[in-house]
């Protein structure tokens, strides 16, 4: 599938899909439909999991008001370039579930998809993980976090993430005291 | 204080506008606990903790992560010796492990360097700290226990991985064991795996196929070993394991 693939040809690929129904339709909340494979969608994210085996799929497009389009695109990305990579894929990890398999490094196309994203696409991502129950894209998602704070001064994490400092400086100095442990410059 | 904690964020990421476009909000701060410490748990634990200087919503974060990846590489460049700078990591990882929330506790890494274990009269002395840790993570429920030991080996009470001198190895909770070519085993019998909570299995080194048991909850498995006609017949009997062999032996 291709990347776009969701956007522009959502209606046509709907209409192809009520025919054998092994797609899902969703709706972000700007009103874009979009198709995810059902078997990918059950077994990437436990809500929607849920929502398949509950009946609750709405073949005109599942409404996921609490995800923009851009976001809910990426997504159906990346379900559709997991689905994609399994083969490749010889790990033990593969034919396990995701939900309960320790956290394993993302993958090459893993941190390619990631990190091609703007920081809000980053977190509108994490939050439609999170909102999803897709743990492997929150686990991948969130290592991209982590990634942009590694080896950084707080400082510099400040400057980042925009992260406001309102500790005083007597706080601060408290704090690095009672954790001395973990600083050492003295 | 060295550092200008006190300066102003959103002049400085105004100021830089032009290369890095300026963050209209806040997006970390937003986002839950539980996704901003999935995230942070990913940092090696001595960076970890010091988040809480960040802002007065990173405080306590620290303390419940659920992975903890506690690495002597943090301390590199922090002390004259080796010896010093391991009492550093000690000391810091017996806090972090004392302060943090136990309850919460899913990964455990250890990345430790012994430095007095090659003149040590009592290298039991040596690995003392670190199985203590281990049993920590164990006792906590950690899913997966990893452990990487530099200059010696370590010697362990509860029997997780490396050099391995019980025969046994058996847990209630442990869901994930990996024992791998560095591993090696002081004994000529076949050890027993006895983990009825265990999903995943991996099983690369030089011995003979261990016996197991309790394999209830087994999702899956890799074996790797050095086979004989015995073992294979049995080997062959055991449900749901991918199987992959070294033919030498």
């Amino acid at each position: 599938m291709e990347v776009d693939k969701g956007k522009g040809e959502a209606e046509e690929t709907r209409k192809v899909a009520e025919a054998d129904r092994d797609t899902v339709t969703l709706k972000s909340s700007d009103g874009k439909l979009f198709e995810v494979s059902k078997e990918a969608a059950a077994r990437l994210s436990t809500v929607l999991a849920g929502m398949i085996a509950g009946g609750s799929i709405d073949d005109n497009g599942t409404d996921l008001k609490q995800i923009g389009s851009e976001a809910l695109e990426n997504v159906v990305d990346y379900c559709n370039k997991h689905a994609n990579s399994i083969p490749s894929a010889a790990l033990i990890s593969s034919s396990i579930s995701f939900n309960t398999a320790p956290f394993k490094e993302p993958e090459e196309w893993e941190r390619k998809f990631v990190d091609r994203l703007s920081h809000d696409a980053l977190f509108d991502l994490v939050e439609a993980a999170n909102f999803l129950g897709m743990e492997r894209l929150l686990d991948v998602t969130c290592h991209k976090i982590s990634e942009m704070m590694k080896g950084k001064s707080p400082d510099q994490i400040r400057e980042v993430f925009n992260i406001k400092n309102d500790y005083t400086k007597e706080e601060l100095e408290e704090i690095r005291q009672e954790l001395a442990w973990a600083f050492y410059d003295d | 204080m060295k550092r200008p904690y006190d300066h102003d964020p959103m002049a400085e990421a105004s100021s830089n506008a032009r290369v890095t476009p300026a963050v209209a909000e806040c997006r970390i701060n937003a986002l839950g606990n539980d996704v901003l410490l999935r995230a942070i748990s990913f940092l090696e634990a001595r960076q970890l903790v010091q988040t809480c200087v960040l802002s007065r919503r990173w405080r306590n974060l620290w303390r419940s992560v659920p992975r903890i990846n506690a690495t002597h590489h943090e301390f590199d460049g922090m002390a004259e010796s080796d010896e010093e700078r391991s009492v550093l990591f000690k000391k810091f990882t017996n806090a972090f492990l004392k302060l943090g929330d136990p309850v919460t506790l899913d990964a455990f890494r250890l990345n430790y360097f012994m430095p007095g274990y090659q003149e040590s009269v009592d290298p039991h002395a040596e690995s003392e700290d670190a199985n203590l840790w281990i049993q920590h993570a164990l006792q906590s429920n950690a899913r997966s226990v990893e452990v990487e030991i530099w200059n010696g080996d370590l010697l362990l009470n509860a029997a997780v991985g490396c050099a391995i001198y019980d025969i046994e190895i058996s847990s209630e909770t442990v869901k994930v064991l990996s024992i791998d070519d560095s591993s090696y085993f002081t004994t000529d019998k076949r050890i027993s795996i006895s983990i009825s909570s265990l999903s995943y299995l991996v099983f690369s080194a030089s011995a003979r196929m261990p016996l197991l048991k309790n394999m209830g909850s087994l999702v899956a498995a890799s074996v790797s070993v050095d086979l004989d006609a015995e073992d294979a017949r049995e080997f062959a009997m055991v449900p749901k394991i991918q199987q992959s062999y070294s033919p030498d032996s």
